[in-house]
């Protein structure tokens, strides 16, 4: 439990490290030096100490909606087992809880930008409303098969039971189901082919088209929420990946960290290696990670002797 | 007296006949009035004189039928014939050679269907058949006459072939039945003779075919088509 | 037959002590009936003079409904009486469908109240007749207990509803709207005449099921059999129309828990509902998406939410076929919570929109905006209800779902074959129907109340008056305490449960009662769900808390956005809801059919243009247009012999009397 607190500390502490990670290597890639690791840091100490710009238009929810999207995502991370650790706050079922919490975050996000009532956050927010509905479909065929290979229906057994057994016999299905969490994780946080984080074209904008109205501390706690469920999806899609039972206190933490930071580095290296799709193909990419643990589910049903 | 029911029946048959032929109106309603004294005199002639006198309720129904079906309502049609100047059943729409092989047909018809009814004691089974072409035979000509008066005197023919039909199979309280069909057929007489008076004053003729420009719901939006009326 | 084998369910043991309790809560339960019928006629009778009829129409409706609200929760053990000629008898099952009539009823017509002032004069009698009689209507429904009787007491209350739609009848339209709601009504009233025609004579469950199913969903709102929900009931007055859709549509499944007796065909009874409640989940809220009305919107919203209730009930009766009973009883379970929580918010959301009416004149999504400023209350209730509604936590909407999906996963790990599949199907049915519903959500929320508004006139729109806010705030108080007593009104469900998914009697070794799994395992986790939700609410009033003492957070400046953009801005250049929802009307527009009409623009200086996207509902467009077309087609052909010609008449009747003894005479004859 202790190093499950540990990793809760780091995760909240480390999380503006990750597009910080992301911008080096997209600056690596580009032959610039870029920007500071810990330039997040410096940009939130920065925000905190801001006024903030209102719309007339808005009614107050525009203060509201950001601070409550980044509770969502605090109480959905503490479901997860951080470090390879089981969470204290585990109970049959809390992985409805964990998505949902999650749908909810997104839902608070749309209607503070639709609060601020101009067309760049409507349009932000219809992609957004878009292709979130499709990734949940992908997250709850992921969690199924997840289901059906552990028999536990609690996160932290989903993601923490698979030992080094499993992944001799189900290997395959579980890099299948990965891959499909990896793109969830790319839609979510609108980064990679999914969407481009540096842009201020509105043909691009996903996320960054539902924050232009805000400022200040509230675009702090934006900014921060962001990193943080970069986090929470990077970690589904590293549990996964690592067996559980072969990594312990010190050393979990430490592989999970570090797989983390590569999870980033892998963004960064996907953003500048590959051109943005077109918004028609976002969707069936989404469609094709729902296939992939499909498949998986299916070959795990019939032939893997359950 | 089988033999005197007998021979009534016959020739209440041919009156049927016959009054599937008539084109006058005159005609028709002498052919129905003898036919209703036939059928009211129908009991006494099935009635068995060896047991005595009939009673008085025979006789009574003897009387009336014979009275409203034979001279009443005959009278009352030949009246309105009168004030409305009806003559002549022009064209009807079965014409009459045609109507004749119909006649022939139900007759056929009747007898072949009642020989699975069996009638009950000392009746005669030839009031069976008889009683069900009277019956088809009105109908028939309610059905392809246009002029209300001869469907009116269709009515008074199937009412007989009721009548017959009760008479001869002797059936219980039939004249009970007998008299409430008469009292139906009597009011609708009484009012078809009222009726076609009003109807000719309205319309100046009394063909009920031509009365389709009443329907109040046009098929092709365009009117419906009016029948010629030949002279 | 089925329905005399209905016994009564939870009837109390120490029958003597308690039989004069329950005496006194039968003849309360007929006193607030009564009250509520005479203060109907009475309210008709006054009908000229405005004042005192909607006073004593509303006096009538709260006295009534408490009084019942009253003599039902003292008797919640069961009674049964016998009054002349009719039968009544209440218990658990009654009790639980009792329960959102009398509480919606009570708060709509508190919200009545305000809705009618200075609206309807001299009408306003007449809707407190309707109203009140629809109440009482429907309480004798779920009283009811031999055949006619309820036959009676369900064609009444379709019958007053359908007055109640028709209530506008000087709208354009609204003649062919109630000539729907009746044919629908009847069609179920002529279908459940069918199926108590087949319980009594045949042998066959199946058939008996099958015709049960389309009478009662008929009154639900199964797919294809939800024309009349989402066409023609929206036209009622919304406290009524919310009464309608929170209440009645319930009734559907009072209907088949007691008088549709499916032991020994769970397993086909378990798959049909199962798939109708899918297909109704996904198709109400992709076609709710696409609505661009307020109040159809909410009706296919109301169709959705009886598909997941058909879902969790489907679901039931897998686990119970598959002798699976933790599946069995979260299924039911989760289905009778989410038909609660649905029925207060609904109800809550339809008498918002008709806060809205009164408030802006305008139902329609695109042509509304901004008007939290204007009505920050009514808002503020509107918009918890429904984010509530899409299943979302901390609200009680997720309490439902949670359970279903708890169900399925059941399902899952210890079902095969078609069990299997279908739990499969249903979870991932429920993300999609998650995600969709939160977006249709977004979309109400944000094109009503955010944003800059549309409407000509928003300067004078003011919020509305204080007894319609009283009346969602009560709901919003509802649902807030439904969420927290859920894990505790969950286990007054066992007898429901057992009743239904006959699970009562034999358990074998090893195994669990419904009463155990419902206190052992689905009572700890909605305390923590319960918890979890308190302690959200309590983080989050300390987070605005600390942000106070933040530095910056005392500067606010106001500035119009994107001023630089666009030289003149009107509102009409904000995302409509039409626009909102376009990328997934699209997606999904093999389903949906959306029909755009386009005006495009020309020329340099463009002067006009404009887009409009329409949707008529899938039913009609698929299955019930065709059909009505041929119906026409083929009634034409045979129209044809009403010429006018009294001989054809006369022909055809003589016609079939030869026919008639032909086959009396010869067939008869011969066979």
């Amino acid at each position: 439990m202790d190093w499950w607190l540990v990793s809760l500390l780091s995760a909240l502490v480390l999380c503006p490290l990750l597009p910080g990670l992301v911008n080096r290597v997209k600056a690596f890639f580009a032959g610039r030096s870029g920007p500071s690791l810990f330039q997040l840091y410096y940009d939130l100490f920065k925000l905190l100490k801001k006024g903030r710009v209102y719309s007339l238009t808005s009614c107050g929810l525009v203060g509201l909606s950001p601070w409550f999207s980044l509770v969502c995502v605090v109480v959905a991370l503490l479901f997860m087992p951080l470090g390879m650790c089981d969470s204290p706050l585990r109970f049959t079922g809390d992985v409805i809880l964990f998505l949902y919490l999650l749908l909810l975050s997104r839902l608070l996000m749309v209607l503070g930008a639709l609060d601020a009532g101009t067309s760049f956050e409507g349009m932000g927010s219809s992609r957004k409303v878009h292709f979130s509905a499709l990734s949940e479909l992908v997250l709850l065929g992921a969690v199924v098969f997840l289901i059906c290979l552990t028999g536990r229906m609690d996160l932290s057994g989903l993601l923490n039971s698979a030992g080094v057994a499993s992944w001799g016999r189900y290997g395959v299905l579980l890099l299948l189901t990965s891959l499909g969490l990896y793109i969830v994780m790319l839609s979510e946080c609108c980064r990679g082919p999914f969407g481009d984080p540096d842009t201020q074209l509105e043909l691009a904008m996903i996320d960054e088209a539902m924050v232009l109205d805000y400022s200040g501390s509230d675009l702090a706690a934006i900014r921060y929420a962001a990193s943080l469920k970069m986090w929470v999806f990077g970690s589904l899609f590293v549990m996964v990946l690592l067996p559980a039972d072969l990594l312990d206190g010190f050393q979990g933490w430490l592989a999970y960290s570090s797989s983390i930071f590569a999870t980033a580095l892998s963004i960064g290296v996907i953003e500048s290696v590959m051109a943005r799709y077109r918004f028609k193909k976002i969707p069936q990419v989404l469609l094709a990670g729902f296939g992939l643990t499909l498949i998986s589910l299916v070959f795990l049903l019939f032939f893997g002797g359950r | 007296m089988d033999g005197l029911s007998e021979v009534l029946l016959v020739v209440l048959l041919g009156l049927s006949l016959l009054m599937a032929n008539s084109s006058r109106v005159i005609h028709c309603i002498r052919l129905v009035a003898f036919q209703g004294i036939l059928v009211g005199l129908l009991p006494l002639a099935q009635w068995d004189w060896s047991s005595g006198f009939p009673g008085f309720g025979l006789l009574a129904l003897v009387i009336v039928s014979v009275c409203v079906k034979g001279i009443t309502l005959p009278l009352l049609l030949y009246r309105a014939m009168r004030m409305t100047n009806v003559e002549c059943e022009f064209k009807p729409l079965v014409g009459y050679s045609a109507s004749m092989a119909v006649a022939l047909l139900v007759i056929g018809f009747s007898f072949a269907i009642s020989s699975g009814i069996v009638p009950l004691s000392d009746a005669s089974s030839f009031s069976v058949p008889v009683s069900i072409s009277t019956m088809l035979l009105g109908l028939f000509l309610v059905i392809s006459r246009r002029k209300a008066l001869i469907q009116a005197l269709g009515f008074l023919a199937f009412e007989n072939g009721i009548s017959i039909f009760g008479i001869g199979m002797s059936l219980q309280y039939s004249w009970i039945i007998e008299l409430g069909v008469l009292l139906v057929i009597f009011a609708l007489v009484f009012m078809m003779g009222f009726a076609v008076c009003q109807i000719s004053r309205e319309f100046s003729h009394t063909d009920i075919y031509r009365l389709n420009l009443l329907v109040d719901w046009d098929r092709n939006g365009k009117g419906v088509e009016k029948d010629e009326e030949v002279a | 037959m089925s329905y005399i084998n209905i016994t009564c369910v939870c009837f109390p043991r120490n029958f003597i002590k308690q039989r004069q309790g329950v005496i006194f809560a039968m003849s309360i339960m007929n006193i607030g009936l009564i009250v509520l019928v005479l203060s109907g006629l009475c309210s008709l009778a006054l009908t000229r003079r405005d004042s005192s009829s909607w006073q004593i129409g509303v006096f009538g409706c709260i006295v009534g409904c408490s009084l019942c609200l009253l003599g039902g929760l003292w008797s919640h053990a069961g009674w049964s009486l016998t009054r002349g000629e009719l039968q009544f008898r209440h218990d658990m099952l009654s009790l639980l469908f009792q329960l959102p009539i009398l509480v919606l009823g009570l708060v709509g017509g508190i919200h009545s109240v305000g809705y009618f002032r200075d609206h309807c004069e001299g009408r306003q009698g007449v809707y407190w007749f309707f109203y009140n009689l629809m109440l009482a209507c429907m309480i004798w429904v779920t009283l009811a207990v031999r055949p006619i009787e309820f036959l009676l007491s369900w064609e009444l209350m379709g019958l007053l509803c359908a007055f109640l739609v028709m209530f506008n009848y000087r709208e354009k339209g609204s003649g062919h709207l109630a000539w729907i709601y009746l044919l629908a009504c009847h069609a179920s009233g002529l279908v459940l005449q069918l199926m108590f025609v087949f319980g009594d004579t045949h042998n066959s469950e199946m058939l008996f099921l099958i015709v049960g199913l389309v009478g009662f969903g008929l009154k639900i709102g199964f797919p294809l059999l939800h024309v009349w929900l989402t066409e023609a009931q929206p036209a009622a007055p919304a406290p009524a129309l919310a009464v309608m859709s929170g209440s009645m549509l319930n009734l559907g499944f009072y209907g088949l828990f007691r008088h549709v007796s499916m032991s020994g065909n769970e397993f086909f009874a378990g798959t049909t509902f199962t798939i109708l409640g899918l297909v109704g989940m996904l198709f109400g809220v992709m076609f709710a998406l696409g609505q661009g009305n307020l109040k159809r919107l909410l009706a296919y919203s109301s169709m959705g939410n009886m598909g997941i209730v058909a879902l969790g009930v489907g679901l039931g009766f897998l686990g119970s076929s598959s002798d699976n009973i933790m599946m069995a009883v979260f299924g039911m379970s989760g289905a009778l919570l989410h038909m609660m929580n649905h029925s207060c918010l609904k109800g809550c959301l339809f008498m918002g929109t008709g806060s809205i009416w009164r408030a802006a004149g305008e139902l329609r999504i695109d042509r509304l905006g901004g008007l939290l400023k204007k009505m920050p209350w009514t808002g503020r209730f509107f918009s918890c209800s429904s984010i509530s509604l899409s299943g979302l936590p901390p609200f009680n909407g997720f309490t439902g779902v949670f359970l279903l999906y708890m169900s399925a996963f059941h399902g899952m790990l210890s079902g095969t074959g078609v069990v299997l599949l279908l739990s499969v199907a249903s979870v991932l049915a429920l993300a999609l129907a998650g995600g969709l519903a939160s977006a249709m959500h977004a979309k109400a929320i944000g094109g009503v109340f955010l944003g800059e508004s549309r409407l000509p006139g928003i300067d004078q729109v003011r919020d509305t008056c204080k007894t319609m806010r009283y009346a969602l705030g009560a709901l919003s108080i509802l649902s807030f305490a439904l969420l927290l007593s859920s894990p505790w009104l969950v286990g007054c469900f066992g007898g429901v449960i057992e009743h239904v998914l006959c699970l009562g009697g034999y358990v074998e070794e090893g195994g669990l009662t419904v009463a155990e799994v419902l206190w052992q395992e689905v009572f700890p986790l909605l305390l923590g769900i319960v918890v979890f939700s308190f302690l959200t609410l309590v983080v989050v009033a300390v987070l605005m808390f600390v942000c106070r003492l933040l530095p910056g957070r005392k500067l606010i400046d106001r500035k119009g956005a994107w001023d630089c953009g666009f030289a003149k801005p009107t509102s009409r250049m904000q995302y409509t809801g039409t626009a909102f929802v376009q990328p997934l009307v699209d997606y999904f527009s093999a389903i949906l059919r959306p029909i755009r009409q386009l005006v495009r623009v020309e020329g340099l200086f463009p002067t006009r243009g404009s887009c409009e996207i329409r949707m008529e509902d899938g039913g009609i467009r698929g299955f019930w247009g065709p059909l009505f077309r041929l119906v026409g087609w083929v009634s034409r052909k045979v129209h044809r012999l009403q010429c006018g010609y009294l001989h054809v008449y006369l022909l055809i009747m003589v016609v079939s009397l030869f026919c008639l003894l032909f086959w009396g005479f010869v067939l008869e004859g011969v066979l």
